[in-house]
C-alpha cells in the first residue's frame, strides 16, 4: 500500500548494514576509488564522498564526445595513472555507471591494460541502476561489493593459531560481543578490514582460518573466500530472530570445540530483563525500515515480544523479506507496509554540523542488535538500560 | 587533467539545475532515466525543508533502453499527472536517454495532446554542469509557457534567480525587494518561485533583469521574441543594487564594467561570476582594493567580464591561481583544498560545489546584506589572523 505518516507514534529503525557502495569499497587499505561516469552519476552518494572519502577517491567526468568515440578508454587509463602516482595507491578500483551498461566496455581487458602500465592490482565494479525496479532481480552491480573488498587477497599459508575474520559492513567492531566470544572460544586473533592497517596487513586475512558472514550478503562473499582461499566460513547473521542466533552462536563455538550454551543464556536472559514491561509502556510502535534490510524482520521481533507494530516503512523497491513478509501479514494483518519512494525521513535530517562531521558507523552484531532495539525503545520512554 | 577531480566533488549536473528550476513551480519536471539523478538534487542540493516534490524519474529499465523510453516516459507522466495535477510539465535527457537518442521532443507533443496540458522538452543528457540544464530550462519555460500581449512597463521579470546559488531568505525576499526599492511590479521569477499564469504573463513584461548567468539565455531569446530588453546583475551590496534598481526603473541599461579601487590590493572570487562581481565591486568601493579577479568552474557571460576574469576547467587551473599573490580569496570552503593561498580566505558557499554541506553558511547578500556580510567576514578574517 502507499500512504501518509498520519500520527506521532514512535519509531524505530533497524540496523543498516548496507552503507553505500564507495565507504564500502573505500576501506581496503591503500586503494583508491575512480568513478567513471557523466556529470549526473559521478555526484551520487554526495555527502559521504565530500568528507568521509575525501583523498580516497576522483571521479573521472566523461563528456558524450569521449564516450560515442571511444577515447574514454585512453582517459580512463590516464587519469588512473594520474590518481596512483599523485595519491600513491597501493590498488585501484574502478567504478562505473548504467550508461557502461549500454556502451558495454571490456573492463577485464582495459583493467589488464592500467595493471600492466601502473604495476600495481586493479579490479572494477560496474553498477547499472537499469536494473532496479520493483522486484526485479537482476543484478545492480557486476559482483556484491563485499567480495569485491576482499578480492585482493592473495592465497597464503594458514597462521599458526587460529585467526578469524569477520565479514561485515563498516563499523564492525573488532573489539565487539562477536570478537570477544571468537577470543573466548579459542580464536587467537580477530581480524576485520577496518583494522588491518596497511595493505600488508590487510593480506595477513587471507591467512585466516574461519570466516564469519556477518551478513547475508556477506554469505557470498565467505563461499567465494573458501573456494579462492581455502577458508572455511560460517555465518551469524541471524538479525532479528533469536533461534537462528542462538544456533549460529553455538556453531561457531562448535567450531572451536567449545560449548557456547552457558554463554547464551546470560545473552538471552540480559535482553530479556531489559525487555521487561517496555511492552507496556510502548503499545504502538512503527518501523522505518528505508535503506535497511530487516524492517519487516524487526517488526515481526517487535511482535513476539508483545509490541504492536502499526506500520512498517519500505523503500518501493524493497523486496528482500519475503519469509518475515509472509509471518507478518499472516499472524498481524494490521500491520501496514507502506512503500513509497522519496518520502522525507521520518526522524528529522541531521543539522549541517552533524553533516560536516565524518561519520563513523557501528555495525553490531549478534545480541548487540537486539539490544540495539532495545536502547532505542528506552530511549523513547525517557529512560536507559535498567 | 580535463575531466578529473581528486581534490573537488564533481559539481552539480544539469539535471539538477532542470529540477531547481521546476521546484518552486507548480508544473512538474520529469527527467527520462534511472532512479539517481532526483536522489541527488534532493538529497544533497535541494534546500527548501519540506517543499513538495515536483521533478521525478520515469525509472527505466534495461528493457526500455533496448525498446525505447516513450511507453514508460509517457505512463509515468500520466500517473504523476494524475497525482499532482501540474499547470504544465517539462521533460529532460539523461545520460541513457541521450546515448539511446530518445525523441522528447516528439514525446512532449503527444503527452501535451494527451494531458491537455503544454507539455514541453528541454535538451540536457546529465553530461553538463548545473548551470547550463538550469539556463537551458528556463529558456524552455520562456519558449513554451510565455506569451505575447501588450508591453506592461511597470512590470518586470527576474531571470536566474534559484536555489542553487543563493540563499533561501535572499529568494524569499526578492519580489518584496524589488517592487519596494524600484517601484515594478515582478510579473515572473524564473529560477525560483512562480506560477503557470505569471510566466504566461511575462512575455508582456518591459524589462527583463537578469541577476544570475543562468537567467541569459531566456533573456536573449525574449529579447529576439518579444523585444523586452534586459539588464544584467546581482543586486548584492547597497550601491550596486542601488544602482541596478535605477536602471531597472528607468528600463534598462548596458553592464558597467567596475572600477578598481586605489588601495592596492588583490583579491580573487571563485563563484557564480554576477555574485562574484557584485561583491567585486564592494571590493573596490568600499575596501579600495585595485585587483579583483572573478573565476568560475562554470559557464561566464562574456559581456560581463572584467580584465583578469576566467573560466576554470580543471582543478590544477585552481592550484596555479592560489598560488598566486592574493591578499583575499573569496569562494566555496571545499575550493580550499586545492591549495594553499596565500591571502586571507572567506568562505562563501555554493551549492553546485559542496551541495547541502555549509548550507547553514551561505550569507543573505540582497540589497545591503553583502555590504554586512563582508564587513563581518573581514573583520572575522583579521581576528583569526591576529
Amino acid at each position: 500500500m502507499e500512504g501518509e505518516r498520519n500520527s506521532v507514534r514512535p519509531v524505530l529503525t533497524p540496523v543498516r548494514s548496507q552503507t553505500g557502495i564507495y565507504p564500502m569499497l573505500a576501506r581496503i587499505p591503500g586503494v583508491q576509488l575512480l568513478f567513471l561516469g557523466p556529470q549526473a552519476c559521478t555526484r551520487h552518494g554526495l555527502i559521504s564522498t565530500l568528507q568521509e572519502l575525501h583523498r580516497k577517491m576522483a571521479f573521472l567526468c566523461l563528456t558524450e564526445t569521449e564516450v560515442i568515440t571511444g577515447r574514454y578508454l585512453d582517459k580512463t587509463a590516464e587519469a588512473a595513472g594520474e590518481l596512483v602516482r599523485r595519491r600513491k595507491a597501493s590498488s585501484l578500483l574502478l567504478i562505473t555507471c548504467c550508461q557502461n551498461a549500454l556502451v558495454g566496455t571490456d573492463y577485464d581487458r582495459l583493467i589488464t591494460r592500467i595493471q600492466g602500465e601502473l604495476g600495481l592490482p586493479v579490479k572494477y565494479l560496474e553498477v547499472n541502476r537499469l536494473q532496479m525496479y520493483a522486484r526485479r532481480k537482476g543484478a545492480l552491480m557486476s559482483r556484491p561489493t563485499e567480495q569485491l573488498i576482499y578480492d585482493f587477497l592473495l592465497p597464503r599459508e594458514k597462521s599458526a593459531r587460529p585467526w578469524v575474520n569477520l565479514i561485515g559492513p563498516p563499523g564492525v567492531r573488532g573489539d565487539g560481543e562477536t570478537a570477544a566470544f571468537l577470543q573466548m572460544a579459542g580464536a587467537e586473533r580477530v581480524y576485520t578490514i577496518d583494522r588491518c592497517g596497511d595493505f600488508a596487513g590487510y593480506q595477513d586475512m587471507a591467512g585466516a582460518h574461519l570466516n564469519v558472514a556477518l551478513t547475508r550478503s556477506g554469505e557470498e562473499t565467505a563461499r567465494y573466500l573458501e573456494e579462492k582461499l581455502g577458508i572455511p566460513w560460517l555465518p551469524l547473521n541471524a538479525g532479528y530472530d533469536e533461534e537462528l542466533l542462538a544456533r549460529q552462536y553455538m556453531d561457531l563455538g562448535a567450531f572451536f570445540g567449545c560449548d557456547a550454551g552457558g554463554w547464551l543464556r546470560r545473552a538471552r536472559k540480559r535482553l530479556e530483563k531489559r525487555l521487561e514491561g517496555l511492552e507496556r509502556t510502548l503499545p504502538e510502535l512503527e518501523v522505518d525500515g528505508r535503506g535497511a534490510a530487516d524492517g519487516i524482520a524487526l517488526a515481526n521481533w517487535l511482535w513476539r515480544h508483545g509490541f504492536a507494530v502499526k506500520t512498517v516503512w519500505l523503500d518501493s523497491w524493497s523486496g528482500r523479506e519475503e519469509k518475515a513478509e509472509e509471518w507478518l501479514t499472516a499472524h498481524h494483518p494490521e500491520t501496514a507496509l507502506c512503500r513509497q519512494p522519496y518520502r522525507p525521513a521520518l526522524n528529522p535530517t541531521p543539522p549541517n554540523q552533524l553533516r560536516r562531521a565524518v561519520q563513523r558507523p557501528i555495525f553490531p552484531t549478534g545480541y548487540e542488535v537486539l539490544h540495539q532495539a532495545v536502547e532505542q525503545l528506552e530511549a523513547m520512554t525517557g529512560g536507559g538500560e535498567r | 587533467m580535463r575531466g578529473l577531480w581528486m581534490e573537488l566533488p564533481p559539481f552539480s549536473p544539469d539535471t539538477s539545475g532542470f529540477a531547481s528550476a521546476l521546484s518552486g513551480t507548480d508544473g512538474m519536471g520529469l527527467i527520462d532515466d534511472v532512479r539517481g539523478c532526483c536522489g541527488n538534487y534532493y538529497g544533497s542540493e535541494e534546500t527548501r525543508r519540506g517543499i513538495p516534490i515536483r521533478v521525478f524519474v520515469s525509472e527505466l529499465g534495461n528493457e526500455d533502453a533496448v525498446l525505447g523510453t516513450e511507453g514508460v516516459l509517457t505512463r509515468r507522466c500520466r500517473a504523476l499527472a494524475e497525482q499532482l495535477s501540474p499547470a504544465f510539465v517539462l521533460l529532460c535527457g539523461s545520460p541513457i536517454a541521450a546515448l539511446i537518442g530518445t525523441d522528447l521532443e516528439g514525446i512532449a507533443g503527444k503527452l501535451g495532446r494527451a494531458l491537455g496540458l503544454p507539455v514541453s522538452q528541454v535538451d540536457l543528457s546529465g553530461h553538463g554542469t548545473y548551470e547550463e540544464g538550469l539556463s537551458k530550462t528556463l529558456e524552455a519555460m520562456a519558449r513554451a509557457l510565455s506569451g505575447p500581449g501588450e508591453r506592461r512597463k511597470e512590470t518586470v521579470n527576474i531571470l536566474g534567480a534559484n536555489h542553487l546559488d543563493w540563499s533561501g531568505g535572499d529568494m524569499a525576499a526578492l519580489r518584496k525587494w524589488i517592487a519596494d526599492g524600484s517601484g515594478l511590479a515582478v510579473s515572473a521569477v524564473y529560477g525560483g518561485e512562480t506560477t503557470l499564469s505569471e510566466l504566461r504573463g511575462s512575455g508582456c513584461a518591459g524589462l527583463n533583469w537578469v541577476v544570475n548567468v543562468s537567467g541569459l539565455r531566456a533573456a536573449q531569446w525574449m529579447q529576439e521574441r518579444y523585444g523586452i530588453p534586459f539588464l544584467r546583475g546581482a543586486p548584492f551590496g547597497a550601491a550596486w543594487s542601488r544602482a541596478l534598481l535605477d536602471q531597472a526603473a528607468k528600463g534598462g541599461a548596458d553592464w558597467i564594467p567596475p572600477a578598481p579601487g586605489t588601495g592596492g590590493g588583490r583579491a580573487l572570487l571563485i563563484g557564480e561570476q554576477y555574485t562574484c562581481d557584485a561583491l567585486r565591486r564592494l571590493l573596490y568601493e568600499n575596501y579600495g582594493f585595485s585587483t579583483v579577479q572573478v573565476c568560475s568552474f562554470f559557464r561566464m557571460d562574456r559581456g560581463c567580464m572584467a580584465s583578469g576574469d576566467r573560466r576554470l576547467w580543471e582543478e590544477d587551473e585552481l592550484t596555479q591561481l592560489l598560488g598566486e599573490d592574493f591578499d583575499l580569496v573569496i569562494g566555496d570552503p571545499l575550493l580550499r583544498r586545492c591549495g594553499p593561498s596565500r591571502g586571507r580566505w572567506i568562505d562563501l558557499p555554493h551549492i553546485p560545489v559542496s551541495a547541502r554541506l555549509y548550507d547553514d553558511l551561505r550569507p543573505s547578500l540582497l540589497g545591503a546584506g553583502a555590504d554586512r556580510w563582508l564587513a563581518a567576514a573581514l573583520e572575522h578574517s583579521d581576528t583569526e589572523e591576529d
